[in-house]
């Protein structure tokens, strides 16, 4: 007898085609390895030199003059490689390190130190200029920069011309 | 006589829901680690760049080449001296702007003259968001040329309204 009770109905489950979508991503990997490019460069960025209408932190006081410091880099050839800060004001001053003292191949440590030195001097000065002999080779310029940036972010480059005649007076 | 019934193996097949984690997660790394922008620097044959510590990747930019005491504007064979630095004549400028404008106006930035005296500076460049009205032009020089050439070059470039400089070296390897 048939009482129209019919036999379940078997689901049959479906499922994604995951080879296709398998195919799909090893393309895009593919595609993303070979157009894509890993860590290839680093740069730093030199703002124009900033133009302040307020005083400067060494001239809040009128008796006071601006310390401008300047840290002069003669690196024409490693035996007389020199780094010296230079500032003026009232109580001018300096910090000279030779070669020995800069510590290693990179010179990024050294520079760093001397300005870490001057910063804990005169924590109120926000600006550096930086200045290097006309035969530093721009691998050195790079090295001192990357040291100097970590203590100060408004870093100016002077002339070469002027950086040597102030090396040149040191001496 | 009695025959083992032959045993019936089932098919192998390879987990494909484990490899789509797998490769999904490559591909979110790949998209992550991975710079673009740099595809627009081209560096010329025989250039040794510098080695530095700056964490920052490349923004996208105009680029000039020093190399050989000369200037190479865009990624073109037009060259400049560097003893023509701060002697160039309208013909000269012009075309230079002409190479490096394509750039400059895909980075959704035009060349800014230097402001007046009294006049309030731009604000400073930022590196997030690189549509600024401020211009960013890529250095790109062989590590052993003089300074005297790189300021020379920064000088004539600053001049010509390009503001900011990138300085562009090669990640340095940690010890």
């Amino acid at each position: 007898m048939n009482l129209g009770l019919s036999q379940k109905k078997r689901f049959h489950v479906r499922e994604i085609p995951l080879a296709p979508v398998l195919d799909l991503l090893t393309v895009v990997v593919f595609f993303l390895l070979l157009s894509a490019s890993f860590d290839v460069f680093r740069q730093h960025i030199v703002p124009p030199a900033q133009i302040v209408s307020q005083p400067s932190s060494a001239q809040t006081e009128p008796d006071q003059i601006p310390l401008n410091p300047k840290l002069l880099v003669d690196a024409s050839s490693d035996k007389v490689l020199r780094v010296s800060l230079i500032w003026g004001g009232a109580a001018p001053g300096a910090i000279v390190k030779q070669a020995k003292e800069l510590q290693g191949d990179y010179l990024s440590d050294g520079a760093q130190n001397i300005a870490t030195e001057f910063k804990n001097k005169f924590p109120n000065e926000k600006a550096l200029q930086i200045g290097f002999t006309s035969d530093t080779p721009y691998q050195k310029v790079l090295e001192i920069y990357d040291g100097v940036a970590k203590e100060y972010k408004d870093l100016v480059f002077i002339s070469n011309a002027e950086t040597d005649t102030l090396v040149q007076g040191q001496q | 006589m009695q025959f083992e019934k032959p045993h019936r193996q089932e098919p192998v097949e390879p987990q494909l829901a484990t490899m789509i984690d797998v490769f999904s997660i490559l591909i979110i790394f790949l998209i992550a680690g991975s710079n673009y922008d740099t595809s627009s620097i081209v560096i010329p044959g025989g250039l040794n760049l510098p080695v530095t510590q700056a964490k920052d990747a490349p923004v996208l930019s105009a680029q000039i080449a020093i190399m050989n005491k000369k200037v190479y504007v865009g990624a073109t064979e037009e060259a400049f001296s560097i003893d023509q630095m701060g002697n160039l004549n309208l013909e000269q400028i012009e075309k230079i702007k002409s190479i490096l404008a394509p750039v400059s106006a895909k980075s959704g930035a035009s060349p800014q003259p230097a402001p007046e005296p009294g006049q309030e500076p731009a604000p400073k460049p930022s590196l997030i968001n690189n549509k600024d009205p401020y211009l960013f032009l890529t250095l790109i020089a062989d590590k052993a040329t003089p300074y005297s050439d790189i300021f020379a070059v920064m000088k004539q470039f600053r001049a010509l309204g390009y503001k900011s400089l990138v300085l562009l070296g090669s990640p340095k390897k940690a010890k």
